[in-house]
């Protein structure tokens, strides 16, 4: 019995051991993992989908200090402090060695490659019905525009972009990177044009779509990137200007009068309480005190970017990210600007304070109170301070804050480049300083034949305001142009001047008012590098940042001026390695 | 090589599949031949001789003396015998109780006169466990050592890992820290791989015993050393396989240890208790400041921080009026490592019962260890069982059961670079006129701690008394093995075992009397964290075996069968910062804001087909051939040197190994000095599979955006990717001499590393920072000597013996350039055509006497805000290395080498009746060890304490001194990673010395007992300015030999005390 049982026993061993040693060994060796997702286990619906876009925001996030830094702090406007290391003085002294990381371009690539690789999937699942037309266009757009932008950051520092839009699957994929085309600027513009112009949603995303909704009581309309705006800049770098113009103006268009249309200063009060505006204001009737300015979380000029995510702050913003301090990644701005809680690395420069302060306020007082929004003076430093209006040093374990992409600041003075260069110099000028309404007013008393363009699409703007004979409120009768909000006088030009020079003299005007309005949030470099290479002037650019030398003491002004003569020396050394 | 894989893929296919069905054919014809031999009268020729004692020469009665399968016989009460021997160039087997087991080979003798040792005496006929089999030393082809440890009842608190040390030629054992039980770094010939594990395969009872760390310790530099789970007096035999053994195929690279627990071997009942206690003795504090000369110190270093007179004197440590109410809390005169480091306590207790019947022989065992260590505060508590037996359920059926369940209890503290929380390091740098407690006004101590203090260094004493940093971990190991015969020559094994491996921690730092942390959205007061760790295994090793003889001079052994390893690993941990008071020290107490969770899951299976064929001939010549072919889940699917199967690529791991037993042949009959001399040389590959679960696949892992979670690429895949590919060479000898009073072997060994793992960089545009490919290359060359010789044999008894190592590393290829790793401030160099972990740093030479013979140099570095400035009077001479005269990291050049030239052990047994003495001293010379610590300690940037030697540091111009300048910040860079740092490590250590003392056996029940008196670690001679020079701050063979101020090794002494029932 015993031995029957052993000899059975040992069969049976035989049997497992044959048996284990064939039939199991495909799926033996299947393991899946659990904290990770294989490839052939993702990209299978929408949802899906959306998880790449969200990690692709997600992953996006991490540029905003780079993004602040190097259009900020290569530019004019801001410069160093002493707590800054040696990485940020070679950045703003344009002699930026090798191994700065700043200059690592890697970064961006990072999100270029998840980029590539959720837009070669989208195709993939919208060929195999995993998605349906709608829910294709959309996050395909989104994630191909935001691709566009960070190939135009690319274009801005490094002269010559490799330019990828493939997804790396093999090894071999990035074996020989040298492949892709590299572009300059003029080739890589058109390029990106090409891409853009083909989306197949140009719109943000609709109410219905499943993205469109609050992401920790943060509506994330406003997260996604603007892709017509984006077109219509890049329209501006390819001297398309009637093509950017109809972008801007459909944008502006709709919505009520306030809605991006840079609305002048309210002075009723509803139930007791101000009205609340966007615009640089003093207290009624106080108007010459300078001490009446009003200076508000929820009021003025300063509560575009203090104030909550309310009516006026989305008749503001375009395009925003917010950091907050349950989750990664952490605001670098605080530790960048602040000098209370934060390393103050970077301050204003002298020559942007200048820049104020050589402003003159509609009531006389010198120096545009912008400035005073832009930069505070905090224990005798100046210190940028659009970005840590949400920071209380006495509570530093809350770092809350939001990364400025796009307002309709922006967009009005891009549009007034536009049509400066569209032979519309007067519309320009009214968007530029105090609105349709004061610049197209001819006089006529007939309200009928007055305060309006009187020009066809994109131009068409009408700003009456009346009551009596006849009751108008048209859209942009609110509109009160930058300078205007900003409560500076207008900019005048010479009656007699050359066409010529009167489209240039616009454009510097522009180029200035870009600077008192939307100083620190990331288009300074950019705004340099297409005047100057536009005009094929490198004295444009080099004469900026020689001016921020210059102003701060700078002995190396100089020489940093000759090396700005040559477009070449704009760029960042592109890292291979 | 490169033409192996073809012609192996089609040898593989046609072995292993078509000789399955031979072996089960050949199952039937054997069984009919093996019942037809036993019937026949053993034909030959007669042999005659007498069998004494080597020890005193007094004949032998009852000793076995056979030919195995052809005839056996016992010597009489004068110890002759007669044997019937096939011929005369045979070799008889000589075996008793008692006595050692040898084998003499005739060489033509008709007559033999041997004199045999006792079963103690280490000999070359010895049997190695191998890998399924045991085989007599003399045999053996591979390059191994085979310890019987029969001292191991002397050192009751070694772990495994530590006892190896100097026993084994060519294994490098670097004991981790002083902490108790934390085990060793082992490393086989070198470093084998860049980055994936050094660590030997560890196989304990036929199953591979997890040696992977799986999520890292929360507490500062400690490793939960799964080698401590094995109580060293369970372990019968360890042997090490050093050349390649390529039947553990992709897990083989870096040697196998086998270790083999105790399974009884008699019926009788018997019963083992032993005892010990013991002391450890902390170690010798280094010089530091004291109280005024650290005042000195500081207002030196506050003025160069550009604070004026006036204000370096208001400071309160600097007043002098005693009735100033602050006085007294600044006049002290304090030893702050006398606060840290004490003398400690050691205990053990150890019982295992035996015995058993003709079915069911068992062994339990049950272990007790609580082993304090001299940091104040810590200790290791050990409960160890293990239950093994065999059974024999038929004639043709045994079992085997190996049973091990341990729980460790470890209390410990912060080590290594934790500068807040590590309470040796804080004891060196906080200030000696601080006191451990509050001071009143008055002068009156306070029982309440001091806190942190006026320079925001912490007490050492807080965390002493109060961090409570905890460890406990069990792991089961069990397996049940099957042995069935399915006829005489054909067995059919199997063995199937888990491993349950959890490990927990709980960690707190308390609030008072430590200085805070800075998160990145808080400030950290106090800590807490917990985790857990589980791995749970699953393994079979199923094979069949073909043992036979084939007439008198062929013998064949044969196997054939795979392995299956499944495993899963998980760690979960929490963290917390804040609690209201430091007695609320979990997690949940603590700040919800603050809270951080994380974890991690890894899955993987192995499965290794293997067969071994060892054959020899007449004894005297031996070939061992092994093939594994092995399949991962790690491994790519396109790995390109393996052969596809199943949809899979498999490597192929073959070796071959001959030797040749000289000794035995006719014509070495008269050589009667050469008692045995074997050539030996093997050739083979091995793996390593530790490439990580998951890198040959593209995967996506989870990335935040707000609250929300997204999904994003995480690799570019390799899907090539495999093992790494180790060739081992090794050629050697063993002989011994004189009736084996002396023996010795001799290797000599080429290992190459082919395909290794390599994370290269990505180009920029690729979007990842790293690609991981199999693009690397290393060699390690070296020669391995092992000595023993009974100096005296006599009524005193003196055995010597020399273990002897050097290895030469080379990396041979690695695509992109030099690797430059940082730890604790040091950069270590990989690159082509040097030792794969050079120190790299500036040199110096001295210090610039005068600001004059500085601005004559005219040498510059460049400071933090990027300007370059000018070194002067006081700072480091940086030697200039390349054209410009900056100094900046071009100037770096290779500084040092960690690893030795040689290293081994010298050890002695006197013994004398019954009495014995062994000792044993370890050495390792000529390897650089960077000081850290030291490095901290004078580099006199900041308020810290330091060493006595910054009395020298330059003060004046024209002063000529080894020692710069203080300067608060160091903005010249003087105590950058240098030369001045690297120290030499080499140390000879009277590692252990025992006295050992076996009592007459007096009465019935008592079978034996002895009394133990040992040492450890009692003198260590070293030029190190370190506590002590052994140490090993990391898992990484890339990052010894740096002294991050860890546990140091310490003296103990103890007594223990033995029982045999």
């Amino acid at each position: 019995m015993k031995k029957k049982f052993s000899s059975a026993l040992g069969r049976g061993l035989v049997l497992l051991m044959v048996g284990l040693s064939i039939f199991s060994c495909k799926e033996v060796l299947e393991v899946e993992p659990e904290n990770a997702l294989e490839a052939d286990k993702f990209y299978q619906n929408k949802f899906d989908a959306d998880a790449a876009v969200i990690g692709i925001y997600g992953e996006f996030m991490n540029l905003a200090e780079r993004y602040v830094i190097l259009n900020e702090l290569r530019a004019d406007l801001m410069d160093v402090t002493a707590n800054a290391d040696d990485n940020l003085v070679q950045l703003s002294r344009h002699n930026v060695r090798p191994g700065n990381p700043y200059a690592d371009p890697k970064p961006f690539y990072k999100v270029i490659l998840l980029c590539n690789d959720a837009l070669k999937n989208f195709d993939i699942m919208l060929a195999e019905n995993k998605m349906d037309n709608l829910e294709y266009s959309q996050r395909y757009s989104d994630i191909a525009a935001l691709r566009t932008f960070l190939y135009m950051q690319l274009m801005l520092h490094y002269s010559e972009v490799p330019y990828i839009t493939e997804p790396f699957v093999k090894l071999a994929d990035v074996q020989n990177l040298s492949r892709f085309p590299r572009y300059t600027i003029e080739q890589m513009v058109p390029e990106l044009i090409k891409v853009l112009e083909k989306l197949p949603w140009k719109e943000e995303y609709s109410s219905t779509n499943s993205l469109v909704a609050p992401i920790d009581n943060y509506a994330s309309n406003k997260f996604f990137i603007p892709k017509n705006l984006l077109l219509a800049d890049l329209y501006l770098w390819s001297g398309n200007y009637n093509a950017a113009s109809r972008i801007y103006k459909a944008f502006i268009d709709p919505g009520d009068f306030s809605q991006y249309k840079i609305a002048f200063a309210q002075v009723g009060t509803s139930n007791g309480n101000p009205i609340q505006d966007l615009a640089v204001a003093y207290i009624r009737f106080r108007e010459d005190d300078a001490f009446s300015l009003i200076d508000d979380e929820l009021d003025g000029w300063r509560s575009i970017f203090d104030r909550p995510v309310d009516r006026l702050f989305n008749a503001e913003w375009i395009w925003y990210l917010p950091f907050d301090s349950r989750f990664l990644p952490k605001n670098p701005f605080i530790d960048m600007f602040s000098n209370r809680g934060g390393r103050y690395l970077v301050k204003p420069s002298q020559a942007a304070l200048n820049m104020w302060d050589m402003q003159v306020q509609r009531n006389g007082i010198q120096g545009d109170a912008r400035k005073l929004f832009t930069v505070r003076n905090i224990n005798g430093q100046p210190v940028i301070y659009k970005y840590i209006y949400d920071y209380n040093p006495l509570t530093p374990l809350n770092t809350n804050g939001k990364w400025w992409l796009m307002r309709a600041a922006q967009v009005h003075l891009h549009f007034a480049e536009a049509a400066n260069h569209d032979d519309q110099p007067r519309v320009a000028l009214a968007l530029l300083n105090n609105g349709i309404r004061n610049i197209f007013n001819n006089g006529n008393t007939d309200v009928r034949l007055n305060y309006d363009t009187f020009l066809p699409f994109p131009y068409n703007f009408a700003a009456r305001s009346s009551d009596a004979p006849y009751n108008f409120r048209d859209p942009y009768h609110q509109h009160e142009g930058i300078r205007g909000r900003g409560y500076v006088t207008n900019r005048v030009v010479p009656a007699n001047m050359s066409a010529q020079d009167l489209v240039k003299t616009i454009d510097n005007y522009l180029v200035d008012e870009s600077g008192l309005e939307l100083a620190y949030e990331g288009l300074r470099w950019g705004e340099l590098v297409r005047i100057a290479v536009r005009r094929n002037e490198p004295a444009f650019l080099a004469d900026k940042i020689y001016q921020k030398l210059v102003t701060a003491g700078d002995p190396r002004a100089d020489e940093v001026r000759q090396r700005l003569m040559t477009r070449e020396n704009w760029f960042l050394p592109f890292k291979w390695e | 090589m490169h033409f192996y894989p073809f012609k192996l893929k089609a040898f593989t296919f046609v072995f292993i599949f078509v000789l399955t069905p031979t072996v089960m054919w050949a199952q039937q014809t054997d069984s009919a031949a093996v019942e037809a031999t036993p019937a026949k009268a053993p034909a030959g020729v007669p042999l005659t001789g007498t069998i004494t004692d080597a020890d005193n020469n007094q004949s032998l009665a009852g000793i076995s003396v056979s030919i195995p399968g052809f005839s056996a016989a016992l010597t009489d009460d004068n110890g002759n015998f007669t044997l019937n021997v096939p011929n005369y160039s045979a070799t008889v087997t000589i075996s008793g109780e008692g006595q050692q087991t040898r084998q003499i080979a005739l060489k033509g003798r008709q007559s033999i006169q041997v004199s045999v040792h006792d079963e103690a005496f280490r000999s070359v006929y010895d049997m190695a466990n191998l890998p399924h089999s045991q085989k007599p030393l003399n045999q053996t082809v591979h390059s191994l050592a085979s310890l019987n440890l029969a001292d191991k009842w002397q050192y009751p608190y070694e772990t495994p890992d530590n006892y190896l040390q100097g026993r084994i030629a060519g294994l490098n054992v670097t004991r981790r820290s002083g902490t108790p039980g934390i085990g060793s770094i082992l490393s086989l010939r070198g470093i084998n791989s860049l980055n994936t594990t050094n660590q030997p395969l560890v196989v304990v009872d036929g199953m591979i015993f997890d040696m992977n760390d799986y999520g890292g310790s929360l507490i500062g530099n400690y490793f939960s050393n799964p080698l401590a789970n094995i109580d060293l007096k369970d372990v019968d035999n360890i042997t090490f396989i050093k050349d390649a053994a390529s039947m553990y195929g992709s897990k083989a690279a870096n040697g196998v240890l086998l270790i083999t627990t105790a399974h009884p071997e008699e019926l009788t009942t018997k019963i083992d208790f032993a005892v010990y206690g013991g002391m450890n003795f902390r170690p010798k504090s280094l010089p530091l400041l004291d109280a005024s000369e650290h005042r000195t110190y500081l207002s030196d270093i506050l003025k160069t921080r550009g604070w004026s007179d006036d204000q370096i004197q208001a400071q309160p440590y600097m007043n002098d009026d005693i009735n100033n109410p602050i006085y007294y809390r600044y006049h002290n005169n304090k030893k702050w490592q006398d606060e840290v480091l004490a003398n400690s306590y050691t205990s053990n207790y150890y019982m295992k019962v035996t015995g058993g019947d003709n079915i069911a022989r068992y062994g339990l065992s049950l272990g007790y260890l609580d082993q304090d260590g001299i940091i104040q505060g810590t200790d290791y508590k050990r409960y160890n069982t293990r239950f093994n037996a065999d059974y024999r359920m038929s004639p043709k059926l045994r079992a085997s059961s190996n049973l091990g369940f341990t729980y460790n209890e470890h209390t410990l503290k912060d080590q290594g670079l934790f500068a807040k929380t590590n309470p040796l390091y804080l004891a060196l740098i906080k200030s000696p006129f601080l006191a451990q407690n509050e001071i009143s006004d008055q002068g009156v101590v306070s029982p309440n701690l001091a806190d942190a203090d006026i320079f925001n260094i912490g007490n050492p004493r807080a965390l002493v008394q109060n961090m409570n940093a905890r460890n406990n971990n069990y792991r089961f190991f069990g397996s049940v093995g099957f042995n069935y015969d399915l006829t005489r020559v054909l067995k059919i094994n199997s063995l199937f075992g888990i491993t349950y491996d959890k490990l927990r921690e709980n960690v707190f730092v308390p609030r008072l009397g430590t200085s805070a942390d800075t998160l990145a959205n808080g400030v950290a007061e106090s800590r807490m964290s917990s985790q857990v760790q589980r791995l749970f295994s699953l393994y079979n090793d199923t094979y069949l075996s073909y043992d036979k003889y084939y007439g008198t001079d062929h013998t064949v052994a044969a196997k054939l069968g795979f392995r299956y390893s499944n495993n899963r690993t998980e760690e979960d941990y929490g963290i917390g910062y804040n609690s209201a008071t430091d007695e609320l020290q979990t997690i949940g107490t603590g700040s919800t804001a603050l809270r951080q969770t994380g974890g991690d899951i890894g899955k993987w299976t192995w499965l290794n087909y293997y067969t071994t064929v060892d054959y020899g001939y007449k004894s005297k010549y031996f070939i061992n051939f092994n093939l594994a072919m092995d399949g991962s889940s790690r491994f790519g699917k396109e790995a390109e040197s393996g052969v596809n199967l199943f949809n899979n690529s498999f490597g192929l791991f073959p070796s071959l190994g001959a030797a040749w037993l000289v000794s035995s042949e006719n014509f070495m009959a008269n050589v009667n000095a050469i008692e045995m001399l074997k050539l030996r040389a093997s050739y083979g590959l091995t793996g390593n599979d530790d490439i990580g679960n998951y890198t040959a696949r593209q995967i996506y892992v989870s990335q935040n955006f707000l609250g929300q979670q997204g999904i994003v690429r995480s690799n570019i895949a390799n899907y090539a990717l495999q093992w790494e590919t180790h060739k081992k060479l090794n050629v050697g000898f063993d002989a011994a001499l004189l009736n084996e009073r002396v023996t010795l072997s001799l290797d000599v060994y080429h290992n190459q590393t082919n395909n290794m793992l390599t994370m290269e960089p990505a180009g920029t545009v690729a979007g990842f920072d790293f690609t991981l490919s199999n693009n690397g290359g290393m060699k390690n060359q070296g020669i391995e000597l092992a000595l023993n010789s009974r100096l005296l044999n006599t009524l005193v008894k003196w055995d010597a013996g020399i273990i002897l190592s050097k290895n030469r590393n080379e990396l041979t290829k690695l695509p992109g350039g030099p690797m430059l790793n940082s730890i604790a401030g040091a950069t270590i160099i990989s690159q082509v055509g040097q030792p794969a972990n050079a120190f790299y740093g500036f040199k110096t030479n001295g210090v610039y006497a005068t600001d004059e013979e500085a601005r004559t140099a005219g040498l510059t570095t460049r400071l933090f805000n990027g300007a370059l400035a000018n070194f002067q009077g006081g700072d480091v001479r940086f030697i200039n290395q390349d054209e410009n005269s900056e100094i900046n990291d071009d100037d770096r050049v290779v500084i040092g080498n960690p690893n030795p030239d040689f290293t081994g052990m010298i050890s002695s047994r006197w013994q004398y009746k019954g009495f014995a003495l062994d000792a044993a001293f370890t050495f390792s010379y000529g390897n650089d060890v960077f000081n850290y610590t030291r490095a901290q300690l004078e580099s006199m940037q900041g308020p810290e304490n330091q060493t006595k030697l910054v009395r020298n540091r330059w003060v004046a111009d024209g002063q000529v001194t080894n020692t710069p300048r203080a300067a608060w910040g160091d903005p010249m860079g003087n105590a950058r990673f240098s030369d001045r740092w690297i120290e030499d490590g080499s140390y000879l250590r009277l590692r252990n010395l025992s006295l050992t003392y076996s009592l007459p056996i007096t009465q019935g029940f008592l079978k034996s007992s002895s009394i133990y008196l040992t040492g450890i670690n009692l003198v260590t001679f070293s030029k190190y300015l370190g506590y002590d020079p052994e140490f090993s701050a990391s898992n990484n063979r890339l990052s010894q030999g740096i002294d991050t101020t860890l546990e140091p090794q310490y003296r103990s002494v103890l007594l223990g005390f033995r029982l045999g029932l």
